[in-house]
């Protein structure tokens, strides 16, 4: 262990010194993310978009749906049908702010006023207190919008309490004495809105209010707080790939500079003079992560929901292009070629894993294919761990597949090196 | 100390080393004399464990292979090429390299301090090397390798691309070593370092030993006499001319040594102005036994 960091500690100490590796590792990230967050900033996903929610279609009556149509009329709200397994998913994802489960509703307007009012059931995360005011609102007022139609329209109202009057009278159900009553409250009420300027829009709701009955659904994840949010992972990893192209070229200078020979004639292995380096790596990145992260958070308001997965997916994610860093210095005999091989594949990597364009502005295809590159598991586990809300186990996968990535190419870089000493 | 047997080193279709056999005296500065190609920093890389030989072994005398890492820790290497670390200064240089060999704490400052004064730069000591001569850049590659004390020292050619007072100065460092009791194995293509350093020399061609002895035996055996060049003061006569051969007024001939040059010239009753005595050397040790110069120059 004591040989091991002597190894790492003389890299880190020949890194430090040399500002052009350095540059690459933190200054250019910096400025990547500032930039492209910046740019993308006034764009912000969920700034200026309507409320999306989900009304669920299983016993949806034509009146719920009318409801519903009113509800989409409004421009702060987006409404699609679905079915409430479906809609459950989707409010518990993020993809729909919550869903409304319109169990009853009048069949037209006056049944409101007859008592019917709606009985609506909403699944939303309890967390989202603004928003769910928001919502109740705009239902109250979609609800309200027909019994208000109605109280300002009196001509309306008295031909629909004449039908009323008449159906009562009618229906041989009704007892007698409750026609009477009935009949008398209905006259009543015609000779009422009768009465000019009795109703106004301000009186429109009276004390009655719909039915509305709370399902919490805790949402998984929210979508990214601000852009920066997306580009400083991005830039964490370029900050990596700094590192890992840095330390693959160290390696091929220390064959050709001849100072691996001198190491290799130390009581040490070839293997602990390999790990030595992957150490200084793995260190480095670390390092540039805890940079990055600390000036995302202190001056571009990144949120971090969870530090002890952000250290996770650190560690994994530089233990992964530490090994890849032993693959590639062993990709050529020069510094010059092993730059070239190094930073030829380490920017393909990023662009299919999204270190260019955002894994949330990448089309399926390119998220697919993406999966073949260690920069998407590594956005994926730092994105995972800074606003996706991943729990342990949802980090397990983007930190598995990076773990397994690295081990593989760590062996077999350690093995061409062997065998090229 | 080292033992080498019938060591065979091939890269592609060139033999490197052919079947090179060493017997390394513990104390001794032992050469390793030959022109470039020949051989000696693949020997020397074999002996230390870095590369297998194709055939062959080596071992530490009384103590296994030098593969054994155990094995390798009385072992100091000088490589040809500077392994040293140009962004870092003499001070970390030493204490990274010491650190390697697993020295630790007070032994492991000594030993720094040790080796700054001990290659002079103590002075530069917390300069980045980047900046330094090609003489002090020599100076550290060698303390590098002795910084731990280690019992056998393998410098791979020490002095190349020094000027002369670098030169000396690691001579001097040499012999300190040589005087402390280590072993040194010494390779050079300057056969005036092997003479002036090495008590024993081995003179290796195309991957062969082709000579090894003490200095004055391999010269006795194989140096041929010593050439005399007499400048002529005025016409040369018969007898002049049956001493040897005369150009542009310089005769030219063989001897045992400058007394019997000096004798001849009077018995043949040679006028000259000046007197030039070439006594064997390495260098003819190697000419006789190739037909060729150590160096193409
Ligand atoms: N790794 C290698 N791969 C291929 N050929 C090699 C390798 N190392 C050495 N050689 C060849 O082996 C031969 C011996 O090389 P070596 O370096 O041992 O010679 P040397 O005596 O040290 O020469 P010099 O005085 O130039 O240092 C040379 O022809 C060299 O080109
Ligand atoms: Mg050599």
């Amino acid at each position: 262990m004591n040989t091991l960091w002597t190894l790492a500690r003389k890299d880190l100490l020949l890194l430090w010194r040399d500002r052009v590796s350095l540059f690459w590792m933190l200054g250019m990230p910096l400025v990547f993310a500032a930039f492209f967050g910046s740019v993308f900033g006034g764009s912000g996903p969920g700034k200026s978009n309507p409320l999306r929610i989900a009304v669920i279609a299983d016993n949806l009556t034509e009146a719920g749906r009318n409801l519903a149509k009113k509800l989409d009329a409004s421009d702060a709200i987006e409404v699609e049908e679905m079915p409430r397994a479906l809609a459950t998913e989707a409010v518990r994802k993020g993809t729909k702010l919550a869903f409304l489960d319109i169990k009853q509703a009048p069949s037209d307007d006056f049944g409101m006023f007859a008592g019917q009012m709606p009985v609506i059931e909403i699944g939303i995360d309890p967390s989202r207190q603004a928003e769910k005011g928001l919502l109740k609102g705009l239902l109250n007022e979609a609800v309200f919008s027909g019994f208000r139609d109605l109280m300002t329209d009196p001509v309306k109202t008295r031909g629909q309490i004449q039908r009323l009057s008449e159906q009562i009278k009618k229906d041989p159900e009704v007892g007698a004495v409750q026609k009477i009553a009935l009949t008398t409250f209905f006259t009543a009420f015609d000779n009422f809105l009768g009465t000019p300027k009795v109703a106004g829009p301000d009186s429109g709701a009276p004390a009655m209010e719909p039915q509305i009955s709370e399902v919490a659904i805790t949402r998984q994840r929210e979508g990214p707080p601000n852009a920066y949010s997306i580009s400083f992972p991005q830039s964490i990893l370029w900050g990596i790939l700094g590192c890992s192209a840095g330390f693959a070229i160290t390696l091929v200078r220390e064959r050709t500079s001849g100072t691996l020979v001198r190491l290799l004639t130390a009581p040490i292995s070839h293997a602990t003079i390999l790990a030595g380096k992957a150490l200084a790596c793995l260190i480095s990145c670390c390092v540039v992560t805890a940079v990055l992260t600390s000036v995302g958070v202190l001056f571009f308001g990144v949120r971090i929901s969870s530090v002890p997965l952000l250290v996770l997916a650190t560690a994994c994610a530089g233990t992964c292009f530490a090994g890849l860093t032993m693959l590639l210095g062993s990709l050529g005999k020069t510094e010059q070629a092993v730059s070239g091989v190094a930073w030829g594949t380490l920017l393909m990597m990023a662009m299919l894993g999204g270190g260019m364009v955002p894994q949330i502005a990448m089309p399926a295809w390119m998220l697919q294919a993406g999966a073949v590159s260690p920069a998407r598991w590594a956005i994926g586990a730092l994105e995972g761990a800074i606003w996706r809300d991943f729990s342990l186990g949802e980090m397990m996968l983007p930190c598995g597949v990076l773990l397994a990535m690295g081990g593989a190419a760590f062996a077999v870089g350690a093995l061409r090196q062997h065998r090229q000493k | 100390m080292l033992t080498c047997r019938g060591l065979q080193k091939r890269f592609g279709d060139l033999l490197a080393v052919d079947g090179l056999d060493l017997a390394i005296a513990p104390g001794e500065t032992f050469g390793l004399l030959g022109p470039n190609g020949a051989g000696k920093s693949t020997t020397i890389r074999m002996a230390l464990g870095v590369i297998a030989p194709d055939a062959g072994s080596v071992e530490i005398t009384g103590r296994g292979a030098p593969t054994d890492p155990e094995v390798r820790r009385c072992l100091g290497y000088a490589p040809q090429e500077l392994a040293i670390y140009d962004e870092l200064t003499p001070i970390e240089n030493l204490r990274f390299f010491a650190e390697l060999q697993g020295l630790r704490g007070a032994r492991l400052k000594e030993r720094i301090d040790w080796a700054l004064e001990f290659v002079a730069l103590t002075d530069r000591r917390k300069d980045r090397v980047a900046g330094f001569s090609g003489g002090m850049k020599r100076r550290l590659n060698l303390a590098c390798a002795a910084v731990h004390d280690p019992d056998l020292l393998l410098l791979d050619e020490p002095t190349v691309g020094v000027d002369p007072q670098s030169r000396n100065h690691l001579f001097q460092t040499v012999e300190l070593l040589a005087k402390a009791g280590k072993t040194i194995v010494y390779t050079t293509h300057y056969m005036e370092e092997a003479q002036r350093l090495c008590s024993r020399v081995a003179i290796v061609d195309k991957g062969r030993v082709l000579a090894c002895d003490r200095t004055e035996a391999l010269i006795a055996a194989h140096g041929g006499r010593s050439v005399v060049e007499a400048e002529l003061d005025g016409a040369p006569d018969p007898a002049t001319n049956a001493l040897g051969t005369i150009r542009d007024g310089i005769l030219r001939f063989e001897a045992a040594d400058a007394g019997e040059a000096v004798t001849r010239l009077r018995d043949a009753k040679v006028n000259y102005r000046a007197l030039h005595v070439r006594r064997p050397d390495l260098e003819s040790v190697f000419l006789e036994l190739t037909g060729r110069r150590l160096r193409d120059a």
